[in-house]
């Protein structure tokens, strides 16, 4: 590989690695967001949780609260069921 | 199509009205004019859509499909996630705090993504909302024009690619010169796919202001799109309605992939039938 190739590559990745970050992003804030209390959450949305705003209500909230396993479960049924049909018709052809 | 050519009084029964419907549609000034604002609402929507989500497409699947790349499944797959979110979080995720409806603009905003910018007046500026709006949906949906590209591109035959090589031909300029017209048909397609994605742009508008996205300023707020626009119809009318615009709305919601436009025009002939009164 020479030089050039090489320096070829490494601004490819450059650029994939930038826009990745922009696409993934915001969606890692969430994740780590998801990890502190709510008044935390507001008040400094990009600051990684700590001892004080460390709280796991959140999740509680959601598996307590409401039947997200059932919800999850009810995707579950309905997406392998419309992919399975639309393959089988994707693959139909008639008079064959 | 044919529903809109009736009108139908308080009792609930229907006569049929030919074009008057759109007649009062396109003619009342009333009815003209935030018609026409949404619709232009939805071609600026449209316009960056096409000029920055398609472009940036093309471009991400140009280089992930150069030859001996590595990683290429987890960049493909990190880029494709955000368009697998249901459009609600994405609306919550990147509200844009100081939005021009609610007239503030706060000393710290409470989300990270506080880029519509605050005029020293100290609201944000209106024009710049539906432009953030139309941001936030490419951001998503990016990777839609990114796989159909790349899929495209994964089948042009290996043979062209080498004759151009030999040729002396370098990445780019394949890319430009065998590769892209050979997808110019995916391309196509996916400017139709745009098209309709955004003439229905609802969702968003949806998520990240509400169904009432302010009818206070029907006239002047620059986020109205043709569907939020129909949807607030039955939410204006709620009070003094017998009900039916709770229907309506349903009807709505169920078609309004098919015939948008139609169904638009029949919403508010209907509403402008309930305004006036008994014909």
């Amino acid at each position: 590989m020479t030089v050039e190739q090489r320096a070829r590559s490494v601004g490819v990745h450059l650029v994939l690695i930038a826009y990745s970050a922009l696409a993934v992003g915001p969606l890692l804030l969430v994740v780590m967001n998801s990890f502190k209390t709510r008044s935390a959450i507001f008040g400094a949305p990009l600051a990684p949780p700590d001892a004080s705003t460390f709280s796991l209500v959140g999740y509680e909230k959601v598996f307590r609260a409401s039947n997200i396993l059932t919800y999850f479960s009810n995707s579950l049924i309905v997406t392998p069921s419309a992919w399975r049909s639309c393959c089988c018709l994707a693959r139909w052809r008639p008079g064959r | 199509m044919a529903l809109s050519t009736y009108t139908s009084d308080p009792s609930g029964a229907r006569h049929f009205v030919g074009l008057a419907n759109f007649e009062t549609l396109l003619g009342n000034s009333l009815w003209s004019k935030p018609f026409w604002n949404a619709f232009g609402n939805n071609l600026i929507f449209f316009t960056v859509h096409m000029c920055v989500q398609n472009p940036i497409g093309i471009a991400l699947a140009g280089l992930l499909s150069l030859p001996g790349l590595k990683l290429k499944g987890l960049y493909r797959t990190v880029m494709f996630l955000p368009t697998m979110l249901s459009v609600v979080i994405v609306g919550f995720l990147l509200e844009p705090d100081p939005l021009p409806a609610l007239g503030r603009c706060r000393e710290a905003p409470s989300r990270p993504w506080g880029w519509v910018p605050c005029s020293p007046r100290g609201s944000a500026s209106e024009s710049s909302a539906l432009v953030t709006l139309s941001l936030i949906s490419v951001w998503q949906f990016v990777g839609i024009p990114m796989m159909l590209i790349y899929a495209a591109l994964l089948n042009i035959p290996e043979e062209l690619i080498d004759a151009a090589r030999v040729d002396g031909l370098g990445h780019f300029r394949i890319f430009l010169h065998i590769k892209l017209p050979l997808v110019l048909p995916t391309i196509s397609l996916i400017s139709v796919l745009t098209f309709v994605a955004n003439f229905n742009a609802f969702d968003l508008i949806y998520s990240v202001k509400g169904a009432l996205a302010g009818p206070r300023f029907l006239d002047r707020h620059s986020r109205h799109v043709l569907l939020p626009h129909l949807l607030r119809q039955p939410a204006a009318t709620r009070q003094s309605d017998d009900g039916r615009s709770g229907r309506d709305r349903n009807v709505l919601h169920h078609s309004r992939r098919r015939l948008p436009l139609s169904l638009l025009v029949q919403r508010r002939i209907r509403r402008y039938a309930l305004v006036t009164g008994p014909t």
